[in-house]
């Protein structure tokens, strides 16, 4: 996951040659049904759970099931669906979107939250640490951190990643090939809450997220809108609790 | 699935006793739309292009070889397919670094194409040991233990006998080849249909096998391998990594053994033909040809002037019964049981003319082998005609 690169350290009016340990990033060019879907520039590590997470929350498919097959090899991936023909005969690009890859943020258009998951504050603290403490975060500076949890605070999994979002889809994808209940989950980012996170939490229906970070008035107004739970700042015993509070016990007065 | 639910998929079951699937099996509908809808809906070169067809078609084909592949409990190795179990036998002898007074170990059981590429190799120096199998054609792994020796390179035996329906002890045998430090083949033409296979589990370096006798396409066949320790017999299109005009470095993977355009939807059709039969289960299978296998050897040993030739039902064997009628060539017989009765058997020497000799059949047998589709209706119905045609020549 990571290289040791040689560099020259600077130190006010030193320069040392040394080495220094640099994370690793890969592109991986998916294809669905013979059509290019994206390139991502990815941690190479997961590639499958990125992948099905990725369809999934771009809502390229609908459930898990529809996807006949995954070949990975070298730095392309190869997705065939169930019917890979309705696909293949069309002449439009298999995404909708700007920016490239991801979808717009078109909160009448997402799924609401359907789920009674309640969580202790505890339990988002321990998750919170247990998803920060990573030697490769440690080693290199370079990673970001997701992980999805249960309600009880217990793991499921935890993916490193160059970028959140990616993380992020990795988790989704190993729930997804794992069987999880997402309505019984919540995730934790390392990294700032953004409107994109906001949205895969949504199509995945993963009721909570958590960080120790920010997050963006436009993830807030999703958030809002789909009944989606943020907390973020989640320092020592201090947390903030952005949106849908009831989720976390004690949050509201008794009979709210 | 259930195996007596599967004659539907065999329309040619409705009107003919098809019991010659030791030389050609059935192939049922699913296996037939598979290749249809390559043909129909992506048919595409695989390997190199980029558009959409030849990706799909790619990402189809090399998940039919990984899963004829995993089908064999292959994982560990590499599988080419090949046209049929003949070509995979022919790519081991043409492929090893053979020196003169190298010796090859193989038995009298096997089917010519896993005798005469051995045979040919005497031209280059190569010494072949014929261990023979008793007159019943049971083979003594002692005899076959004293001829592999220190220079003997490789062991090439039949998993299940074409004729005579005898399983080899193959995972003694690769225990035998690995003391010594020869390789070993297995022709798992008769066993891959008919038996569960696990090629990890043998112990073998080589496994050989067709798919045309398990419900797949004709033009269709494996070769396993452990490493990839075989000089490619041909080389061209797709099995290369580079090539300049000075030279060419292969491809690392099974494409250096799959020179040329590959049997796309046979391929397919092989994948969807291994799916099927793990569908009904391999016990399954070989629990039903015992039980049939049991049935027409008693029936047949029970008519004068019938011989079944090979070992009993009590012996670990496949669904492939040998028989001969006193005073009957082994042709007239498929034939009348053909014009007769419409039963489908095959007669002659099934591509084993030494052993024949060897078990004193001057015009070889009369085989019947039964599969799936096979019931005991028809095996009742063989044995009926078989009895009024002994009665006959009485």
């Amino acid at each position: 996951m990571y290289r040791d690169l040689p560099i020259v350290r600077v130190d006010g009016d030193t320069f040392v040659a040394a080495t220094h340990p640099v994370v690793e990033e890969m592109p991986l060019s998916v294809t669905v049904n013979g059509r290019h879907a994206l390139t991502a520039m990815t941690s190479p590590s997961m590639l499958r759970e990125f992948v099905v997470g990725y369809l999934y929350t771009e809502r390229i498919v609908r459930e898990p099931g529809e996807i006949e097959s995954i070949r990975i090899e070298g730095t392309t991936a190869s997705v065939l669906t169930k019917n890979p023909f309705a696909i293949l005969t069309s002449h439009k690009t298999v995404l909708s979107g700007c920016g490239g890859s991801t979808s717009f943020l078109d909160a009448g258009r997402l799924p609401g939250i359907r789920s009674d998951l309640t969580l202790s504050p505890e339990a988002i603290r321990a998750a919170t640490k247990e998803t920060l403490d990573s030697d490769l975060h440690r080693i290199t500076g370079g990673i970001h951190l997701v992980g999805l949890f249960d309600g009880e605070g217990k793991a499921i999994r935890i993916a490193e990643d160059i970028g959140r979002h990616n993380a992020l889809d990795r988790v989704i994808g190993h729930g997804l090939l794992s069987g999880t209940d997402f309505s019984r989950t919540f995730a934790v980012s390392s990294g700032r809450i953004s409107s994109e996170m906001v949205r895969k939490c949504l199509v995945a229906n993963i009721p909570v997220i958590v960080s120790r970070g920010a997050t963006t008035t436009t993830a807030v107004e999703a958030a809002e809108a789909g009944g989606l739970t943020i907390v973020g700042f989640v320092r020592s015993r201090k947390m903030n609790i952005y949106t849908r509070p009831d989720r976390v016990a004690g949050a509201l007065p008794d009979g709210e | 699935m259930k195996i007596e639910d599967c004659r539907t998929d065999f329309p040619i079951t409705r009107d003919l006793v098809y019991l010659d699937s030791a030389a050609t099996s059935l192939t049922p509908k699913p296996v037939v739309k598979a290749m249809v809808e390559y043909d129909l809906r992506y048919r595409a070169n695989v390997g190199r292009g980029v558009h959409r067809l030849a990706a799909v078609a790619t990402h189809r084909y090399r998940d039919a070889r990984d899963a004829v592949r995993s089908f064999v409990g292959g994982e560990n190795g590499t599988l080419a397919m090949t046209r049929n179990t003949t070509e995979a036998i022919g790519m081991v002898a043409a492929g090893l670094p053979w020196q003169r007074g190298d010796r090859v170990v193989t038995t009298l059981l096997e089917h010519h194409s896993n005798l005469l590429p051995w045979l040919r190799l005497r031209e280059h120096g190569v010494a072949v040991d014929i261990v023979r199998p008793d007159a019943e054609g049971n083979l003594d792994l002692a005899d076959l233990e004293a001829v592999v020796r220190d220079d003997t390179r490789l062991v090439a035996v039949t998993h299940a006998s074409n004729v005579l329906g005898t399983v080899l002890p193959v995972r003694e045998i690769a225990g035998i080849c690995h003391d010594r430090g020869a390789r070993f083949l297995v022709d798992g033409a008769q066993s891959v249909p008919h038996l569960p296979i696990d090629v990890a589990a043998i112990g073998c370096d080589y496994f050989c096998f067709s798919g045309h006798k398990m419900l797949g396409p004709t033009g269709t066949g494996g070769l396993w391998m452990r490493r990839q320790d075989l000089e490619p017999l041909f080389v061209g299109g797709g099995a290369v990594e580079s090539v300049t005009a000075g030279g060419y470095t292969l491809a690392p993977g099974e494409e250096r053994y799959e020179a040329g355009t590959p049997p796309i939807a046979g391929t397919i059709g092989l994948a969807r033909a291994a799916a099927y039969l793990r569908e009904i289960g391999m016990d399954t299978v070989r629990r039903h040809e015992e039980r049939l296998c049991a049935r027409l050897i008693d029936g047949l040993a029970a008519l004068d002037g019938v011989t079944v030739v090979g070992p009993d039902a009590e012996a670990e064997r496949i669904g492939v019964v040998s028989f001969t009628v006193e005073g009957m060539h082994p042709h007239e017989v498929a034939q009348i049981l053909d014009e007769a009765a419409a039963v489908l058997v095959r007669s002659g020497d099934h591509c084993c003319m030494p052993l024949m000799r060897h078990l004193g059949l001057v015009h070889g047998t009369v085989r019947a082998s039964a599969y799936i589709y096979t019931t005991e209706e028809e095996i009742e119905l063989l044995l009926a005609t078989v009895e009024e045609l002994s009665r006959r020549i009485a």
